[in-house]
């Protein structure tokens, strides 16, 4: 319960407008709305493309004009692709120092908090600003690990030009759905992640994102291989200014987890709440391995996100832990997906829904266990919390069981805050309010429990932020 | 037309199959002869019970296969009964059809009006096989304030007829129906109930079970949809899977905003007795309203190997131990059987199949 | 003398959408440093007072008045009534997953005393309280009551009153499913508690848990409301006797 302790200081605090900060919009370029092979190859030129990713961007057009928008999920009605401005690069070039950042974007990420959080032990910081990685940073001390830890742009054309093609996009093929192949084609900055076997990477490396001009769409592309018994904590945090033009995130994050390897990725996602979030993140686990999400969703108009495990090597294992709070005018459509493609893999799904306000908060899942996936096991629960009779929470779940030698289970529960509990909380002295947020802060406990300190204090304070004003 | 048939209530990724019943389990071709006639049903009908000749269920809730498939089912029947019951009835109403090769179609319709206060057992038993065979049936229950209707649903077909078994409940306030649903047989077995509990404190029960063996096809989609005050629901179902039979089973809590204390329980607990059997369950709960008590859970796999363990210690056979712990889980559907010979019967149908299972 | 703790004014209370009547014209009056004691069948109301001197939102007031230290809180809700200095050990305490017992009795000290409070010195008092009443420490840390034993649950609900500090203390059976040792430990607890300044009511069965309390007042509830006040003597009568010799008494 360490984020409930600072509650009473620190909530009072916080304030809502600084993540609603606007900078001036002050692009130096920026392509025309709506997408053709005209606007993709200037893209391609603009980033220097080697000629294998001009190809590919183009092919990935190609399958995007094909196929169509989900016929499930959320509806996606609110997007109109020939209105976004698929790509705006910052007034900037890339600065290694955090003195040199322009003052503008500077005072932003200040104010969201990101020296701080790098000053206090972390690895590096790759914070994109708009399209373009604006800041880079990797300690040198983790660097002479023989950790890479680049901006995707460098790292396409750098010494590690052949792994990057060797993987890029072959956990989420642009085949996958519509939004993966508009990724592929308009796909710009992004980090990539190298960790050599056997490195024990100890601090997170960390890396934020967010979104600044109005009608932006932002495609990054994230690309983590750790190769054989090494492990990494990799950390995405997200937080937009709010803006009245309906905005498109499908970023990509591709994970490959070597033998005997161990990946977090963890992210507290804080998208402004006009933002459709479409991401797409995967994970191939060879044979040992372990892939571990930690995911809370709290910001976006929609979202869509269902982290994927493709456990293919004997013994892999995934755990995904996941919190969702939906408030007023929010559709968020969360969960994960899990393939155990090899004997003896092990997935666990633990998420928890919260809804208020009229808000939207479902779990979907998938479960897939392949013939070859004697011995596996697979658990699935998820726990919905409805706060009031005008929101929603949908529990979407699925499996599919093609060999016999395993046991899969899955549990869910739905419910509301009893009114026992709140009057117990207070006799001892609580408002109302407080007595709610206290309980949706336990409810969300196993969560937080998963964060690093500085995340589930901030996960707590969001909480508290969307329970203001819950009663009545 | 029966690409929508028995429609997960909400949609989900298209490559997992789940979202509506395969073309493996459409509806079938009408014959070019039309259906071959079948031996009509009157039933011995208890005190209270009447059988009109006519019944009005034409602005009926549909039944979890879908309006298309109630449409297909109530113009293609070559069976057709109306039940109307007051009062209590002292004992059950049985129909039995049989498939045999003169009589390979039968083709259900029955509909039950259940008065206030009412309250009436129905047995619908299909037995035999034939080739080409087909059984199937739509099965309307409209329960009054207070009714009490029990619907005991027992399919012991043999392995080349197909099954479709449509089932549409309407309650009104503290009515309650129960369902039992017996699928043994057949080599497509496609079911949908729906129930409609839009009146406060009524209930729906469900407990099924299945079969598949061979390389059966069974597809289920049950939905109990809530927008009364303290309605509850139960719907459990047990399953054995054998060979390369294949399985869909749709699970739906749909609580509606206003549906206040109400409370759904659904559970789904898979035996797979083959590595080449394929079983997909989607468990759904839909909730709209904020004081409401939902769960669902569900367990796939093999028998518990220290189960086995322990009961072939105490000298079972494997087969007797095997048997023993399907039984189990079939008993809580089998017991709920109001005819005594029927229990057995159904018990040594399941015995049979899981003989043949071990022999084969 | 000062004006009294708690006056409970001709109270009536009812319960449910068909309004039953649990309490019908109840007085109490409980001064600083006094010990009261409630006996009764079950049924009789004990539990419907505590429930609606501390504000239980499912009991509603329907006449009379409660006025707690000088100040009108018939119709507060609980947290001011708790504010105020009130406090109730409940029968059966909640379970809040996610919260340790820990950060959820610092935060209730801070709301009770409306001042931040120093962490250090709270875990030691914590600390040392809980090991005076012989909790294992790791409780701390584990959310508050979940999975807590029935004794563990009491044992936690004394903890609470123990730090709370509240200068009325509602005691409901907190002695019931406790072992003949933790009643010992739950009784030194409420001595300890017990000053010239705050005052105590306890509902029991039991006369173990008043060792070492002088008890002043014992009342008996009957048919919704208080129908004998006697001396701490009346206590033992009762447990010795039971209610319907009592009754019987009371018709000669």
């Amino acid at each position: 319960m360490r984020a409930f302790e600072t509650e009473k200081t620190e909530v009072a605090e916080v304030d809502r407008s600084v993540y609603d900060i606007k900078d001036k919009v002050n692009a130096a370029f920026e392509v025309n709305s709506g997408l053709t092979a005209e606007i993709v190859e200037k893209i391609s030129e603009e980033k220097h493309d080697p000629e294998w990713m001009r190809e590919f961007r183009l092919k990935a057009l190609d399958t995007y004009n094909k196929m169509s928008i989900p016929n499930w999920g959320p509806s996606l009605t609110g997007l109109d692709m020939s209105n976004i401005v698929t790509y705006v690069r910052p007034n900037t070039e890339m600065r290694g120092k955090w003195s040199e950042v322009p003052d503008d974007i500077k005072n932003t990420f200040e104010r969201l908090g990101i020296p701080q959080a790098e000053r206090s032990s972390l690895a590096g910081v790759g914070a994109q600003y708009d399209s373009e990685v604006v800041y880079h940073n990797v300690k040198e001390e983790v660097a002479a690990q023989g950790v890479v830890y680049t901006d995707m742009e460098s790292a396409l054309t750098g010494p590690y030009a052949d792994m990057v093609k060797e993987h890029f996009m072959k956990c989420v093929p642009p085949t996958d759905h519509k939004f993966a192949a508009l990724h592929g084609a308009v796909w710009s900055g992004g980090s990539f992640v190298y960790v050599p076997a056997g490195v024990h990477v100890d601090i997170p490396l960390q890396s934020y994102f967010r979104l600044n001009a109005p009608g932006a769409g932002q495609f990054e592309h994230t690309l983590i291989i750790v190769d054989k018994g090494a492990y990494l904590h990799f950390i995405e945090g997200c937080s937009a200014p709010k803006y009245n033009v309906a905005n498109l995130h499908a970023g990509c994050v591709e994970i490959f987890v070597g033998e005997g390897a161990r990946v977090r990725y963890s992210t507290i996602e804080n998208w402004s709440k006009n933002m459709y979030n479409l991401n797409t993140k995967r994970a191939k686990v060879e044979k040992g391995g372990t892939i571990e999400w930690v995911s809370g969703s709290f910001g976006s108009h929609t979202g869509c996100l269902y982290p994927m495990s493709v456990l293919q090597g004997e013994g892999a294992r995934m755990e995904f832990t996941g919190i969702t709070f939906a408030g007023a005018g929010q559709d968020l459509d969360t969960g994960a997906k899990v393939v155990h493609a090899a004997p003896n893999t092990t997935s666990h799904i633990s998420t928890k829904s919260i809804a208020r306000d009229g808000g939207v908060s479902n779990f979907r899942s998938s479960v897939v266990v392949l013939p070859n996936a004697k011995g596996s096991k697979s658990s699935v629960s998820c726990e919905s919390l409805m706060l009031d009779d005008r929101s929603r929470s949908d529990t979407i779940p699925a499996m599919d069981i093609r060999c016999d030698a395993v046991d899969v289970g899955h549990e869910a529960k739905i419910g509301r805050i009893s009114e026992e509990a709140i009057f117990y909380l207070m006799s001892r002295g609580m408002t109302e309010e407080d007595a709610r947020a206290l309980i949706v802060g336990g409810f969300a406990e196993p969560i937080a429990k998963e964060l690093p300190l500085e995340y589930a204090v901030e996960m707590n304070n969001l909480i508290h932020l969307e329970m203001k004003g819950s009663i009545g | 037309m029966n690409s929508t048939m028995n429609r997960l209530p909400v949609s989900t990724w298209n490559p997992l199959g789940v979202n509506y019943a395969p073309a493996s389990a459409a509806l079938p071709g009408v014959p070019a002869g039309g259906w071959a006639k079948a031996a009509a049903l009157s039933p011995a009908l208890p005190a209270g019970v009447i059988a009109p000749t006519e019944a009005d269920f034409a602005h009926f809730a549909e039944s979890g296969m879908g309006t298309e498939a109630d449409s297909w089912l109530a113009e293609n029947a070559n069976l057709v009964n109306h039940l109307a019951v007051s009062g209590t009835a002292d004992a059950p109403v049985v129909f039995e059809t049989k498939l045999d090769a003169d009589h390979p179609h039968a083709l259900t319709y029955l509909t039950v009006d259940a008065a206030a206060g009412s309250s009436l057992t129905v047995v619908q038993v299909v037995r035999g096989d034939a080739e080409n065979g087909v059984s199937a049936n739509l099965t309307r229950i409209r329960a009054a304030e207070n009714a009490h209707v029990i619907l005991v649903q027992v399919q012991l077909l043999g392995n080349q007829a197909r099954r479709w078994n449509a089932v549409a409940i309407e309650e009104a306030t503290s009515a309650r129906v129960e369902q039992v649903r017996i699928e043994l047989g057949g080599a497509v077995t496609a079911c949908g109930t729906r129930a409609v509990l839009d009146h406060n404190k009524c209930e729906y029960d469900l407990d099924a079970v299945y079969f598949g063996s061979g390389s059966d096809v069974l597809d289920f989609n049950d939905v109990s949809v809530h927008t009364g005050k303290d309605t509850l629901c139960e719907m459990h179902t047990a399953g054995v899977l054998t060979g390369h039979a294949s399985k869909i089973l749709r699970g739906t809590v749909d609580f509606q905003r206003g549906a206040k204390r109400g409370v759904g329980h659904e559970s789904e607990d898979v035996l797979l007795f083959s590595p080449n059997a394929r079983n997909r369950t989607a468990p759904l709960i839909l909730c709209g309203e904020e004081e409401v008590e939902g769960q669902h859970a569900a367990s796939v796999g093999r028998l518990d190997e220290n189960k086995l363990y322990y009961l072939r210690s105490r000298g079972l056979s494997e087969a007797q131990a095997r048997r023993l712990m399907v039984d189990a889980r079939f008993a809580p559907a089998i017991d709920k059987i109001p005819l005594a010979d029927l229990q057995d019967e159904v018990r040594e149908n399941v015995a049979g199949r899981l003989n043949d299972e071990l022999d084969g | 003398m000062s004006s009294p703790l708690l006056e409970v004014k001709d109270l009536q209370v009812v319960v449910g959408e068909e309004n039953k009547v649990l309490l019908d014209g109840l007085n109490l009056t409980v001064n600083a440093g006094e010990t009261h004691v409630l006996m009764g069948h079950n049924g009789a109301g004990k539990s419907t007072l505590m429930s609606a001197l501390m504000g239980d939102p499912r009991y509603t007031v329907t006449r009379g008045q409660i006025i707690f230290r000088g100040q009108d809180i018939t119709h507060e809700t609980a947290d001011v009534r708790a504010r105020a200095g009130m406090f109730l050990s409940f029968q059966t305490p909640e379970e809040i997953p996610g919260i340790t017992l820990e950060s959820f009795l610092r935060t209730a000290a801070g709301a009770v005393t409306g001042k931040p409070v120093k962490v250090m010195k709270f875990r030691h008092e914590m600390a040392a309280q809980m090991e005076a009443l012989n909790m294992d420490p790791s409780y701390a840390d584990r959310y508050l009551n979940v999975g807590f034993s029935g004794g563990e649950k009491k044992k936690a609900e004394i903890l609470q009153l123990l730090m709370l500090k509240p200068a009325l203390a509602l005691l409901d059976e907190t002695d019931s499913g406790l072992d003949v040792d933790a009643v010992k430990t739950v009784a030194s607890g409420i001595k300890a508690y017990h000053n010239a300044d705050n005052a105590l009511i306890i509902i029991t069965h039991n006369a173990k848990i008043l060792e070492g309390l002088q008890v002043d007042y014992v009342h008996v509830l009957d048919d919704a409301r208080i129908v004998r006040t006697g001396d701490g003597s009346l206590v033992n009568e009762i447990i010795e006797e039971g209610f319907t010799a009592l009754k019987e008494d009371e018709a000669k």
